[in-house]
């Protein structure tokens, strides 16, 4: 058999030799590496897979409603050079009777598709039934998640109300559609609402006899050729004003698309956030077991300069161990990572019931985390491989000063007096080597951070929900009126004996420019003296909504581009020819909101801009915001509903349910998170805590035959590794919390804002894991110091 | 007569320890002739170890010559010396610095390699009478033992000069004249110049030349008549 080169056979034998901090350090590079392939692959895999079926399903470029007009409107549409498809569709808002439910209706939304041919835009997939079958009865296709949540399947009866009819359908399928992946109402909605809202596809026949909208068509859709569509987009955009046209919904603003998007962007910076978190560990433990292995390699460094081995052989000699673990634990960590992306994959495509058909390529990916790995590895070895190389042979042969401590040691020690001889050596010891203390401190610091910033992942997001809820939607149910109705019905409501409180709302929709920073949003209007929003700002105070002006939301400011005193356009979002609203508007505060871009003013203030313009006088509301008594919410839903003029009934109860379903993915996540920040804890801890006894082995030996006994080597050893984790622990917090600042900051999305929040009692498990860990790390060191042959140890050399 | 192989002209060399400057060594003048056994006496402090250190190329002097087979180390580049070092000396140490994670075949094959010689370790290691040992580790062989290793390592790039800093320091008596012998034996047979620094007395009755060092000065030079074998030399 060929035999290795010396020097590498050296290199095996000595990682043999430090097998616990091998693994320790594999361990971090494997978790690291493992999580970044694993979610950056998933999330390639993703984008492949909603790419396959936004292609096959031709999912528009973007979207135009209009006022009802004539379908060979596509026709002109369709002479635009760049468009490459064009279909025109019925979309009307009606009430779905739900007769099972605890609620009388709910909203529906049909769409119209081609009866007889798939349609070019916007297709559906059907899941299970069958397309339309084109034989002259009713018939519809019930979206996927209106259909799981009410389940509806093929062949049942849904019944339609509009136009004060009530007109059964047969369900011939169950389809998914590219626009609805995430049942999103509208972009004012955060969060899908299946339980409230539906979708259904109907043959464009079938919707035009339903609405009497013979010929006619109220939407536009619109696939462009490449690098077209910004040019199309306007050429429409101008066409269709005179059509009433809105403001074109591309497919980057397309509710479910921007949810997905947005889930995606989460996913991507876990996969960067998280890993770096690791390999910074990974790094130190590298730097530290190689430094060490530099300093009791001393005199072999000397014999082998001394024999003529060059600087950069020697330096190289010492980089290789890095090479050689950055390569093993990348590649498992992606070999591993890799493997998991696919059932991570496949879980997340199930989440939106999604078959999983392709696999993004690996390789590049695959390339970029073992470049990390070795990169990583590589660039903490640097310094002391450099250090190896740098010594002379002659000041190598010679022992390794031994360091007596600093001035410092000598007064903490007398200081110290009070401890007695165990405490007094424990401080000599603790500060006579600077860069053992240091690299304990460093280590335990490490691993207290890392607990903290997994477990305060949970608590950030708890509590960004919880804030949510408590400070902005403090009420129980919205009542959302089709048309605008009068104050009186508030108080209307508030007979009712369902309800402690109620308030009225008005929202109207937007637009909002500062620059070339564009938002369309609602703006909605709060009563004086609200009890139901509590708005604060970024320092927690509480924000008056009394004075004139805008209260955008931290994610609308931040989208805005504003900040409190500036001014920003405001246009009414359905202005036209006719009717032109544009005010300057004063933001006045801005409002901590974790979640969406809302924006919020004055009722009053709405009433004064929009009053005369949009016929609203003074006391005109389009929504109720009510506070239930416990237990009521169901019967106020139903008696909500008997109001002629309700659209919808949104239960807070309801949106929190499907928010902690939404998030529950993101916790098994963030559950995984917690299990590696702990493990990696416990090998960067145990790392650091063993390699400091064995690096002592001979001392402490001689201490032993000097007469100290076990109980007292134990300990003097515990009080060194206590001293040692306070410190580390006075590092490691705040540390801790700033990874959790850099967490909560790059999750951060125009959307979402991830409140920084750490419970104390985060703190107290990071505390009692890593002050546990270190204990329990001295254990099997201490036993065998306890059993070795003590005139054996003080002759032996480190190696 | 051929050129001596090492010429050391007023050499000295002056450490710093703080802030106070040590004298170590105070121009030595020195020649070692090819092929004889030099032992380089002292007591600690004298300079013994500054001076095998500087002759081979571990060490620089502060001022003055070195010439080690008519090459002029103390103005040599690193690379130079460490070509040096490589092809032209080797050391065996008291403590005798084998890699412990080598076998003693292993230890000695890594200087074959680094020196690209083409030795065959496994005689050499024969020749100090470790055959049967070669696949041991360092921690399964007795002190004499790894220092014959050693000198089969010290061996295996084929050197001009072997510098031995105490060699039998480490050694108990018989162990000690087993290497000594050993030593002797190398040098007649590969015509090998041997410069051995010790502070044994004993072992310099088997020296041609006694070079005795006192306060970083050479301070007597004597060649010896009839070196006696190792084997007769008794401490």
């Amino acid at each position: 058999m060929p035999r290795l080169p010396g020097l590498y056979l050296k290199l095996l034998r000595d990682l043999r030799g430090n097998r616990s901090q091998v693994a320790a350090l594999l361990a971090a590079i494997v978790l690291g590496i493992g999580l970044f392939q694993n979610t950056y692959m998933a999330v390639e895999n993703l984008d492949a897979n909603y790419s396959l079926f936004y292609n096959n399903l031709h999912f528009a470029d973007f979207t135009v409603r209009i006022n009802p007009a004539r379908d060979d409107l596509i026709h002109w549409v369709q002479g635009i050079p760049g468009v490459s498809e064009v279909a025109g569709r019925i979309v009307k808002e009606v009430k779905i009777e739900q007769p099972h439910a605890d609620i009388p209706s709910v909203v529906g939304r049909i769409i119209s598709l081609p009866s007889e041919q798939r349609s070019a835009i916007n297709d559906v997939r059907v899941t299970s039934g069958r397309y339309f079958t084109g034989v002259g009865r009713r018939e519809v296709l019930v979206e996927g998640n209106f259909a799981r949540h009410h389940d509806y399947r093929p062949g049942d009866t849904i019944y339609v109300k509009t136009g004060g009819r009530r007109v059964p359908f047969r369900v011939s399928g169950i389809v998914t559609s590219p626009e609805y992946l995430y049942p999103i109402q509208s972009k004012e909605y955060l969060f899908p609402t299946p339980g409230t809202f539906g979708v259904l596809f109907m043959p464009r026949r079938q919707v035009e006899h339903l609405f009497d909208m013979s010929g006619m068509i109220n939407e536009i859709c619109v696939l462009t050729k490449p690098g077209q569509r910004p040019r199309v987009m306007a050429i429409v955009q101008s066409m269709m004003e005179r059509y009433g046209s809105h403001e074109p919904i591309t497919r980057e603003e397309q509710p479910s698309n921007k949810l997905l998007t947005l889930d995606m962007e989460g996913l991507r910076q876990t996969a960067v956030v998280f890993p770096m978190f690791f390999l910074t560990a990974a790094a130190l433990v590298v730097y530290s077991v190689l430094s060490r292995m530099v300093r009791l390699q001393r005199t072999q460094i000397g014999f082998l300069r001394a024999s003529g081995l060059s600087r950069a052989a020697v330096a190289w000699h010492y980089c290789l161990y890095a090479v050689v673990l950055g390569t093993v634990g990348g590649l498992i960590g992606t070999i591993a990572g890799q493997l998991l992306s696919g059932p991570f994959t496949a879980l997340y495509l199930g989440v939106m019931h999604l078959p999983f058909r392709v696999y993004a390529p690996g390789l590049g990916v695959a390339a970029i985390a073992m470049s990390i790995a070795v990169g990583t590895s590589l660039l903490s070895a640097l310094v002391p491989a450099l250090g190896a190389a740098r010594l002379t042979p002659a000041e190598a042969m010679r022992p390794a000063p031994q360091h007596t401590g600093m001035r410092l040691t000598a007064l903490l020690a007398r200081m110290a007096w009070r401890v007695g001889f165990a405490g007094k050596l424990a401080i000599r010891n603790l500060l006579r080597q600077g860069y053992r203390l240091l690299f304990t401190i460093i280590g335990i610091a490490l691993g207290v951070a890392l607990v903290i910033v997994s477990v305060a992942s949970l608590d950030m997001t708890e509590y960004t929900i919880e804030y949510y809820f408590r400070s902005v939607r403090h009420y129980d149910a919205a009542v959302g009126f089709t048309r605008p109705a009068s104050d009186a019905l508030v108080g209307q409501i508030r007979q009712w004996p369902e309800v402690v409180w109620s308030e009225g709302t008005l929202g109207i929709p937007v637009t909002l420019s500062h620059g070339n920073n564009v938002l369309d949003t609602v703006l909605s209007g709060i009563p004086d003296h609200s009890r139901v929003y509590q708005l604060q700002d970024q320092t927690g105070q509480v924000i008056e909504v009394r004075q004139p002006g805008i209260y955008p939301t931290r994610g609308a400011a931040r989208r805005l581009g504003v900040t409190k005193g500036q001014t920003v356009r405001l246009d009414y979002a359905l202005n036209s020819r006719d009717l032109n609203i544009t005010v300057r508007a004063p933001v006045v505060a801005v409002v901590e909101q974790a979640f969406g871009m809302g924006i919020y003013a004055p009722v009053d203030y709405l009433y004064e801009v929009f009053g005369s313009r949009l016929k609203i006088p003074p006391g005109t509301i389009n929504g109720v915001l009510v506070d239930t008594k416990p237990q009521m919410q169901g019967a106020l839903k139903r008696r909500a509903f008997d109001l002629p003029q309700t659209a919808s009934v949104e239960l807070i109860a309801d949106v929190r349910g499907q928010l902690d379903r939404q998030m529950a993915a993101a916790d098994i996540f963030t559950g995984v998170m917690v299990l590696f920040g702990m493990t990696l804890m416990l090998a960067v801890v145990y790392n650091t805590v063993s390699m400091n006894l064995l690096e002592r082995r001979r001392e402490l030996a001689a201490l032993r035959s000097l007469g100290l006994s076990v109980r007292e080597m134990i300990t003097i050893v515990t009080l060194e590794n206590l001293l040692a984790a306070a410190l580390g622990l006075m590092i490691g917090l705040p540390i801790g919390w700033f990874f959790s600042l850099l967490v909560a900051r790059a999750f951060e999305t125009d959307q979402y804002t991830i409140m920084l929040h750490i419970e104390w009692t985060t703190y107290l498990i990071a505390i009692l894991a890593v002050v546990a860990t270190a204990i329990i790390s001295q254990l099997p060191g201490l036993y065998s110091l306890s059993r070795m042959d003590l005139a054996q140890a003080v002759k032996m050399t480190d190696t | 007569m051929s050129s001596p192989l090492v010429v050391l002209e007023n050499v000295t060399k002056t450490y710093m320890l703080g802030e106070i400057p040590v004298e170590a060594l105070r121009g030595v003048d020195l020649e070692l002739a090819r092929g004889e056994v030099v032992v380089l006496l002292g007591p600690s402090g004298s300079g013994k170890t500054t001076l095998i250190n500087i002759i081979g190329g571990l060490d620089t002097p502060t001022t003055g010559t070195v010439t080690v087979a008519g090459q002029d180390i103390t103005t040599a580049r690193e690379d130079q010396l460490t070509r040096f070092r490589r092809n032209t000396v080797s050391f065996i140490f008291q403590s005798f610095n084998l890699v412990p994670t080598l076998t003693a075949r292993e230890n000695v094959e890594l200087v074959a390699e680094i020196s690209n010689s083409q030795s065959d370790c496994l005689d050499l290691l024969r020749r100090v009478g470790l055959g049967e040992r070669a696949d041991h580790f360092p921690h399964q062989l007795s002190g004499g033992e790894q220092q014959r290793v050693a000198i089969a390592r010290a061996l295996a790039k084929d050197p001009l000069l072997l510098l031995g800093d105490e060699p039998t320091g480490n050694l108990d008596f018989r162990t000690g004249v087993a290497v000594l012998e050993v030593l002797r034996e190398i040098n007649r047979s590969d015509g090998l110049t041997l410069l051995l620094v010790t502070h044994n007395e004993a072992i310099s009755q088997m020296a041609d030349t006694v070079v005795r060092l006192r306060s970083g000065q050479v301070v007597d030079v004597q060649e010896n008549e009839s070196p006696l074998p190792a084997s007769k030399i008794r401490w």
